[in-house]
């Protein structure tokens, strides 16, 4: 049965698209391009559809999706931007507009993770509901969860009604769509952000330091 | 405005990301009687050197490098038409695209967009490219470089059949291959000639396999 299933509220903070494009702390974008990021930002945000839908899941099913170790209960999620930001990189692509298009990409990106987090809240207040905590969320494609099972997790979401599908290479549509599980545990949840907990060290998505708000020349 | 001042003015154009003042520059350049060629050379290219020199010591990331690009592109639309017989600065021929079923395109289009900006000829097949298509265009250009992006591990199989293709077809074209997944094992796994994990990279990559 899916528990939720709506518009979610997201808040796109500039410093993750910086993030996003390979600003660290302490770097220092040009003007230009902060200009340019400043000048597409409203209309980027505008395009954003973001909607999500989470249920949680017995053993058994959750062991159905592939996903490692999972608990009971489980919560599996899946959200999406919408496709308009990405048709709108697209024609930015296709004018010959490549640095229009990395930024409105680098957006997306951003946006994506954060109605990821805001789904994630969603699954954090069900699990406080039930006196349980959470562990971080996983998604197929990392770590121990093979891609193969993303048909199977998509099955049991409303994937559907999002809006979002699978391509043949198991990759969603709109490409900005997160889909993920989280184990409901009973056990206290160690503290400190994904990557301080990951042993992976050699990711390149690995978040090293949180960057501050971050200045232009 | 005297030629050396145009060509400093060229440099700081492409390193400014300003693509507007770096086209009205190349033709500022070629209204005084400066051949393309050095506009190119001594103004142009100094200026994406510099840019790939400044991103390697992390004072420019990828939007500085791509805006430094698309000034490039920018000033070389003009100065093209007056290469014309006049001599080309054409570094190889690259055919570039994601695999078939592979959806992603923005990461391939940068790395095709700094190739051409370092003076490869590229054609920008896109996205989702069945290696049938590859290999047709590899032929009509007498490709030196097939360049083939796969971002998941779905899909990265596809590089290993255009690989195959490729030698199958008796084609003389090398392959370099990148995407998140993709690792130089993974490269010499399928006998790519080429491998690289960033546009940066890319082109020194191409430069190198363009050469040997």
């Amino acid at each position: 049965m899916t528990l939720w299933t709506g518009p979610l509220q997201v808040q796109v903070a500039p410093d993750e698209v910086w993030r996003a494009l390979g600003y660290r702390a302490g770097s220092v974008p040009s003007r230009r391009v902060a200009d340019l990021l400043a000048s597409l930002w409203p209309r980027a945000i505008s395009l954003l559809q973001p909607r999500g839908g989470l249920r949680l899941v017995d053993l058994e099913q959750a062991n159905g999706t592939g996903m490692p170790a999972p608990s009971a209960p489980t919560a599996l999620a899946v959200c999406t931007i919408g496709g308009e930001l990405e048709e709108a990189c697209a024609g930015s692509q296709a004018a010959g507009e490549t640095l229009h298009a990395l930024l409105l990409d680098s957006i997306g990106s951003a946006a994506a993770e954060a109605a990821a987090d805001a789904l994630n809240a969603l699954v954090c207040d069900e699990a406080s509901r039930l006196g349980l905590a959470t562990e971080p969320r996983e998604s197929p494609g990392y770590g121990a969860w093979d891609i193969a099972c993303q048909p199977r997790l998509l099955e049991l979401l409303p994937a559907a009604e999002l809006g979002v599908s699978l391509t043949p290479g198991l990759m969603m549509q709109p490409r900005k769509s997160v889909s993920f599980g989280v184990r409901l545990t009973d056990r206290p949840v160690q503290a400190g952000g994904r990557c301080a907990r990951c042993n992976l060290t050699a990711c390149r998505r690995r978040r090293l330091d949180p960057p501050s708000t971050l200045e232009t020349v | 405005m005297a030629h050396e001042e145009l060509l400093a003015g060229l440099r700081q154009a492409v390193l400014d990301c300003d693509e507007p003042r770096a086209a009205r520059l190349a033709r500022e350049a070629l209204d005084t009687g400066m051949p393309a060629l050095r506009a190119i050379d001594g103004g142009l290219v100094p200026g994406i050197q510099e840019a790939g020199r400044l991103w390697d010591e992390g004072e420019f990331f990828l939007p500085e490098l791509v805006g430094a690009a698309g000034a490039m592109k920018a000033a070389m639309a003009v100065l093209q038409p007056a290469l014309a017989g006049g001599g080309s600065r054409e570094l190889g021929r690259i055919v570039i695209g994601t695999v078939q079923g592979d959806i992603h395109d923005i990461g391939k289009s940068l790395v095709a967009t700094l190739l051409a900006a370092n003076g490869f000829a590229v054609s920008d097949e896109g996205a989702d490219v069945p290696v049938e298509r590859f290999v047709t265009r590899a032929r009509e250009l007498d490709a030196d470089l097939v360049c083939a992006s796969a971002l998941l591990t779905t899909t990265m199989v596809q590089q290993r059949t255009l690989v195959e293709a490729l030698r199958a077809a008796g084609l003389r074209a090398r392959v370099m291959v990148g995407g998140a997944p993709v690792t130089p094992a993974w490269a010499a796994q399928i006998g790519a000639a080429g491998f690289a994990d960033n546009a940066v990279a890319a082109v020194a990559v191409a430069r190198g396999l363009v050469r040997s």
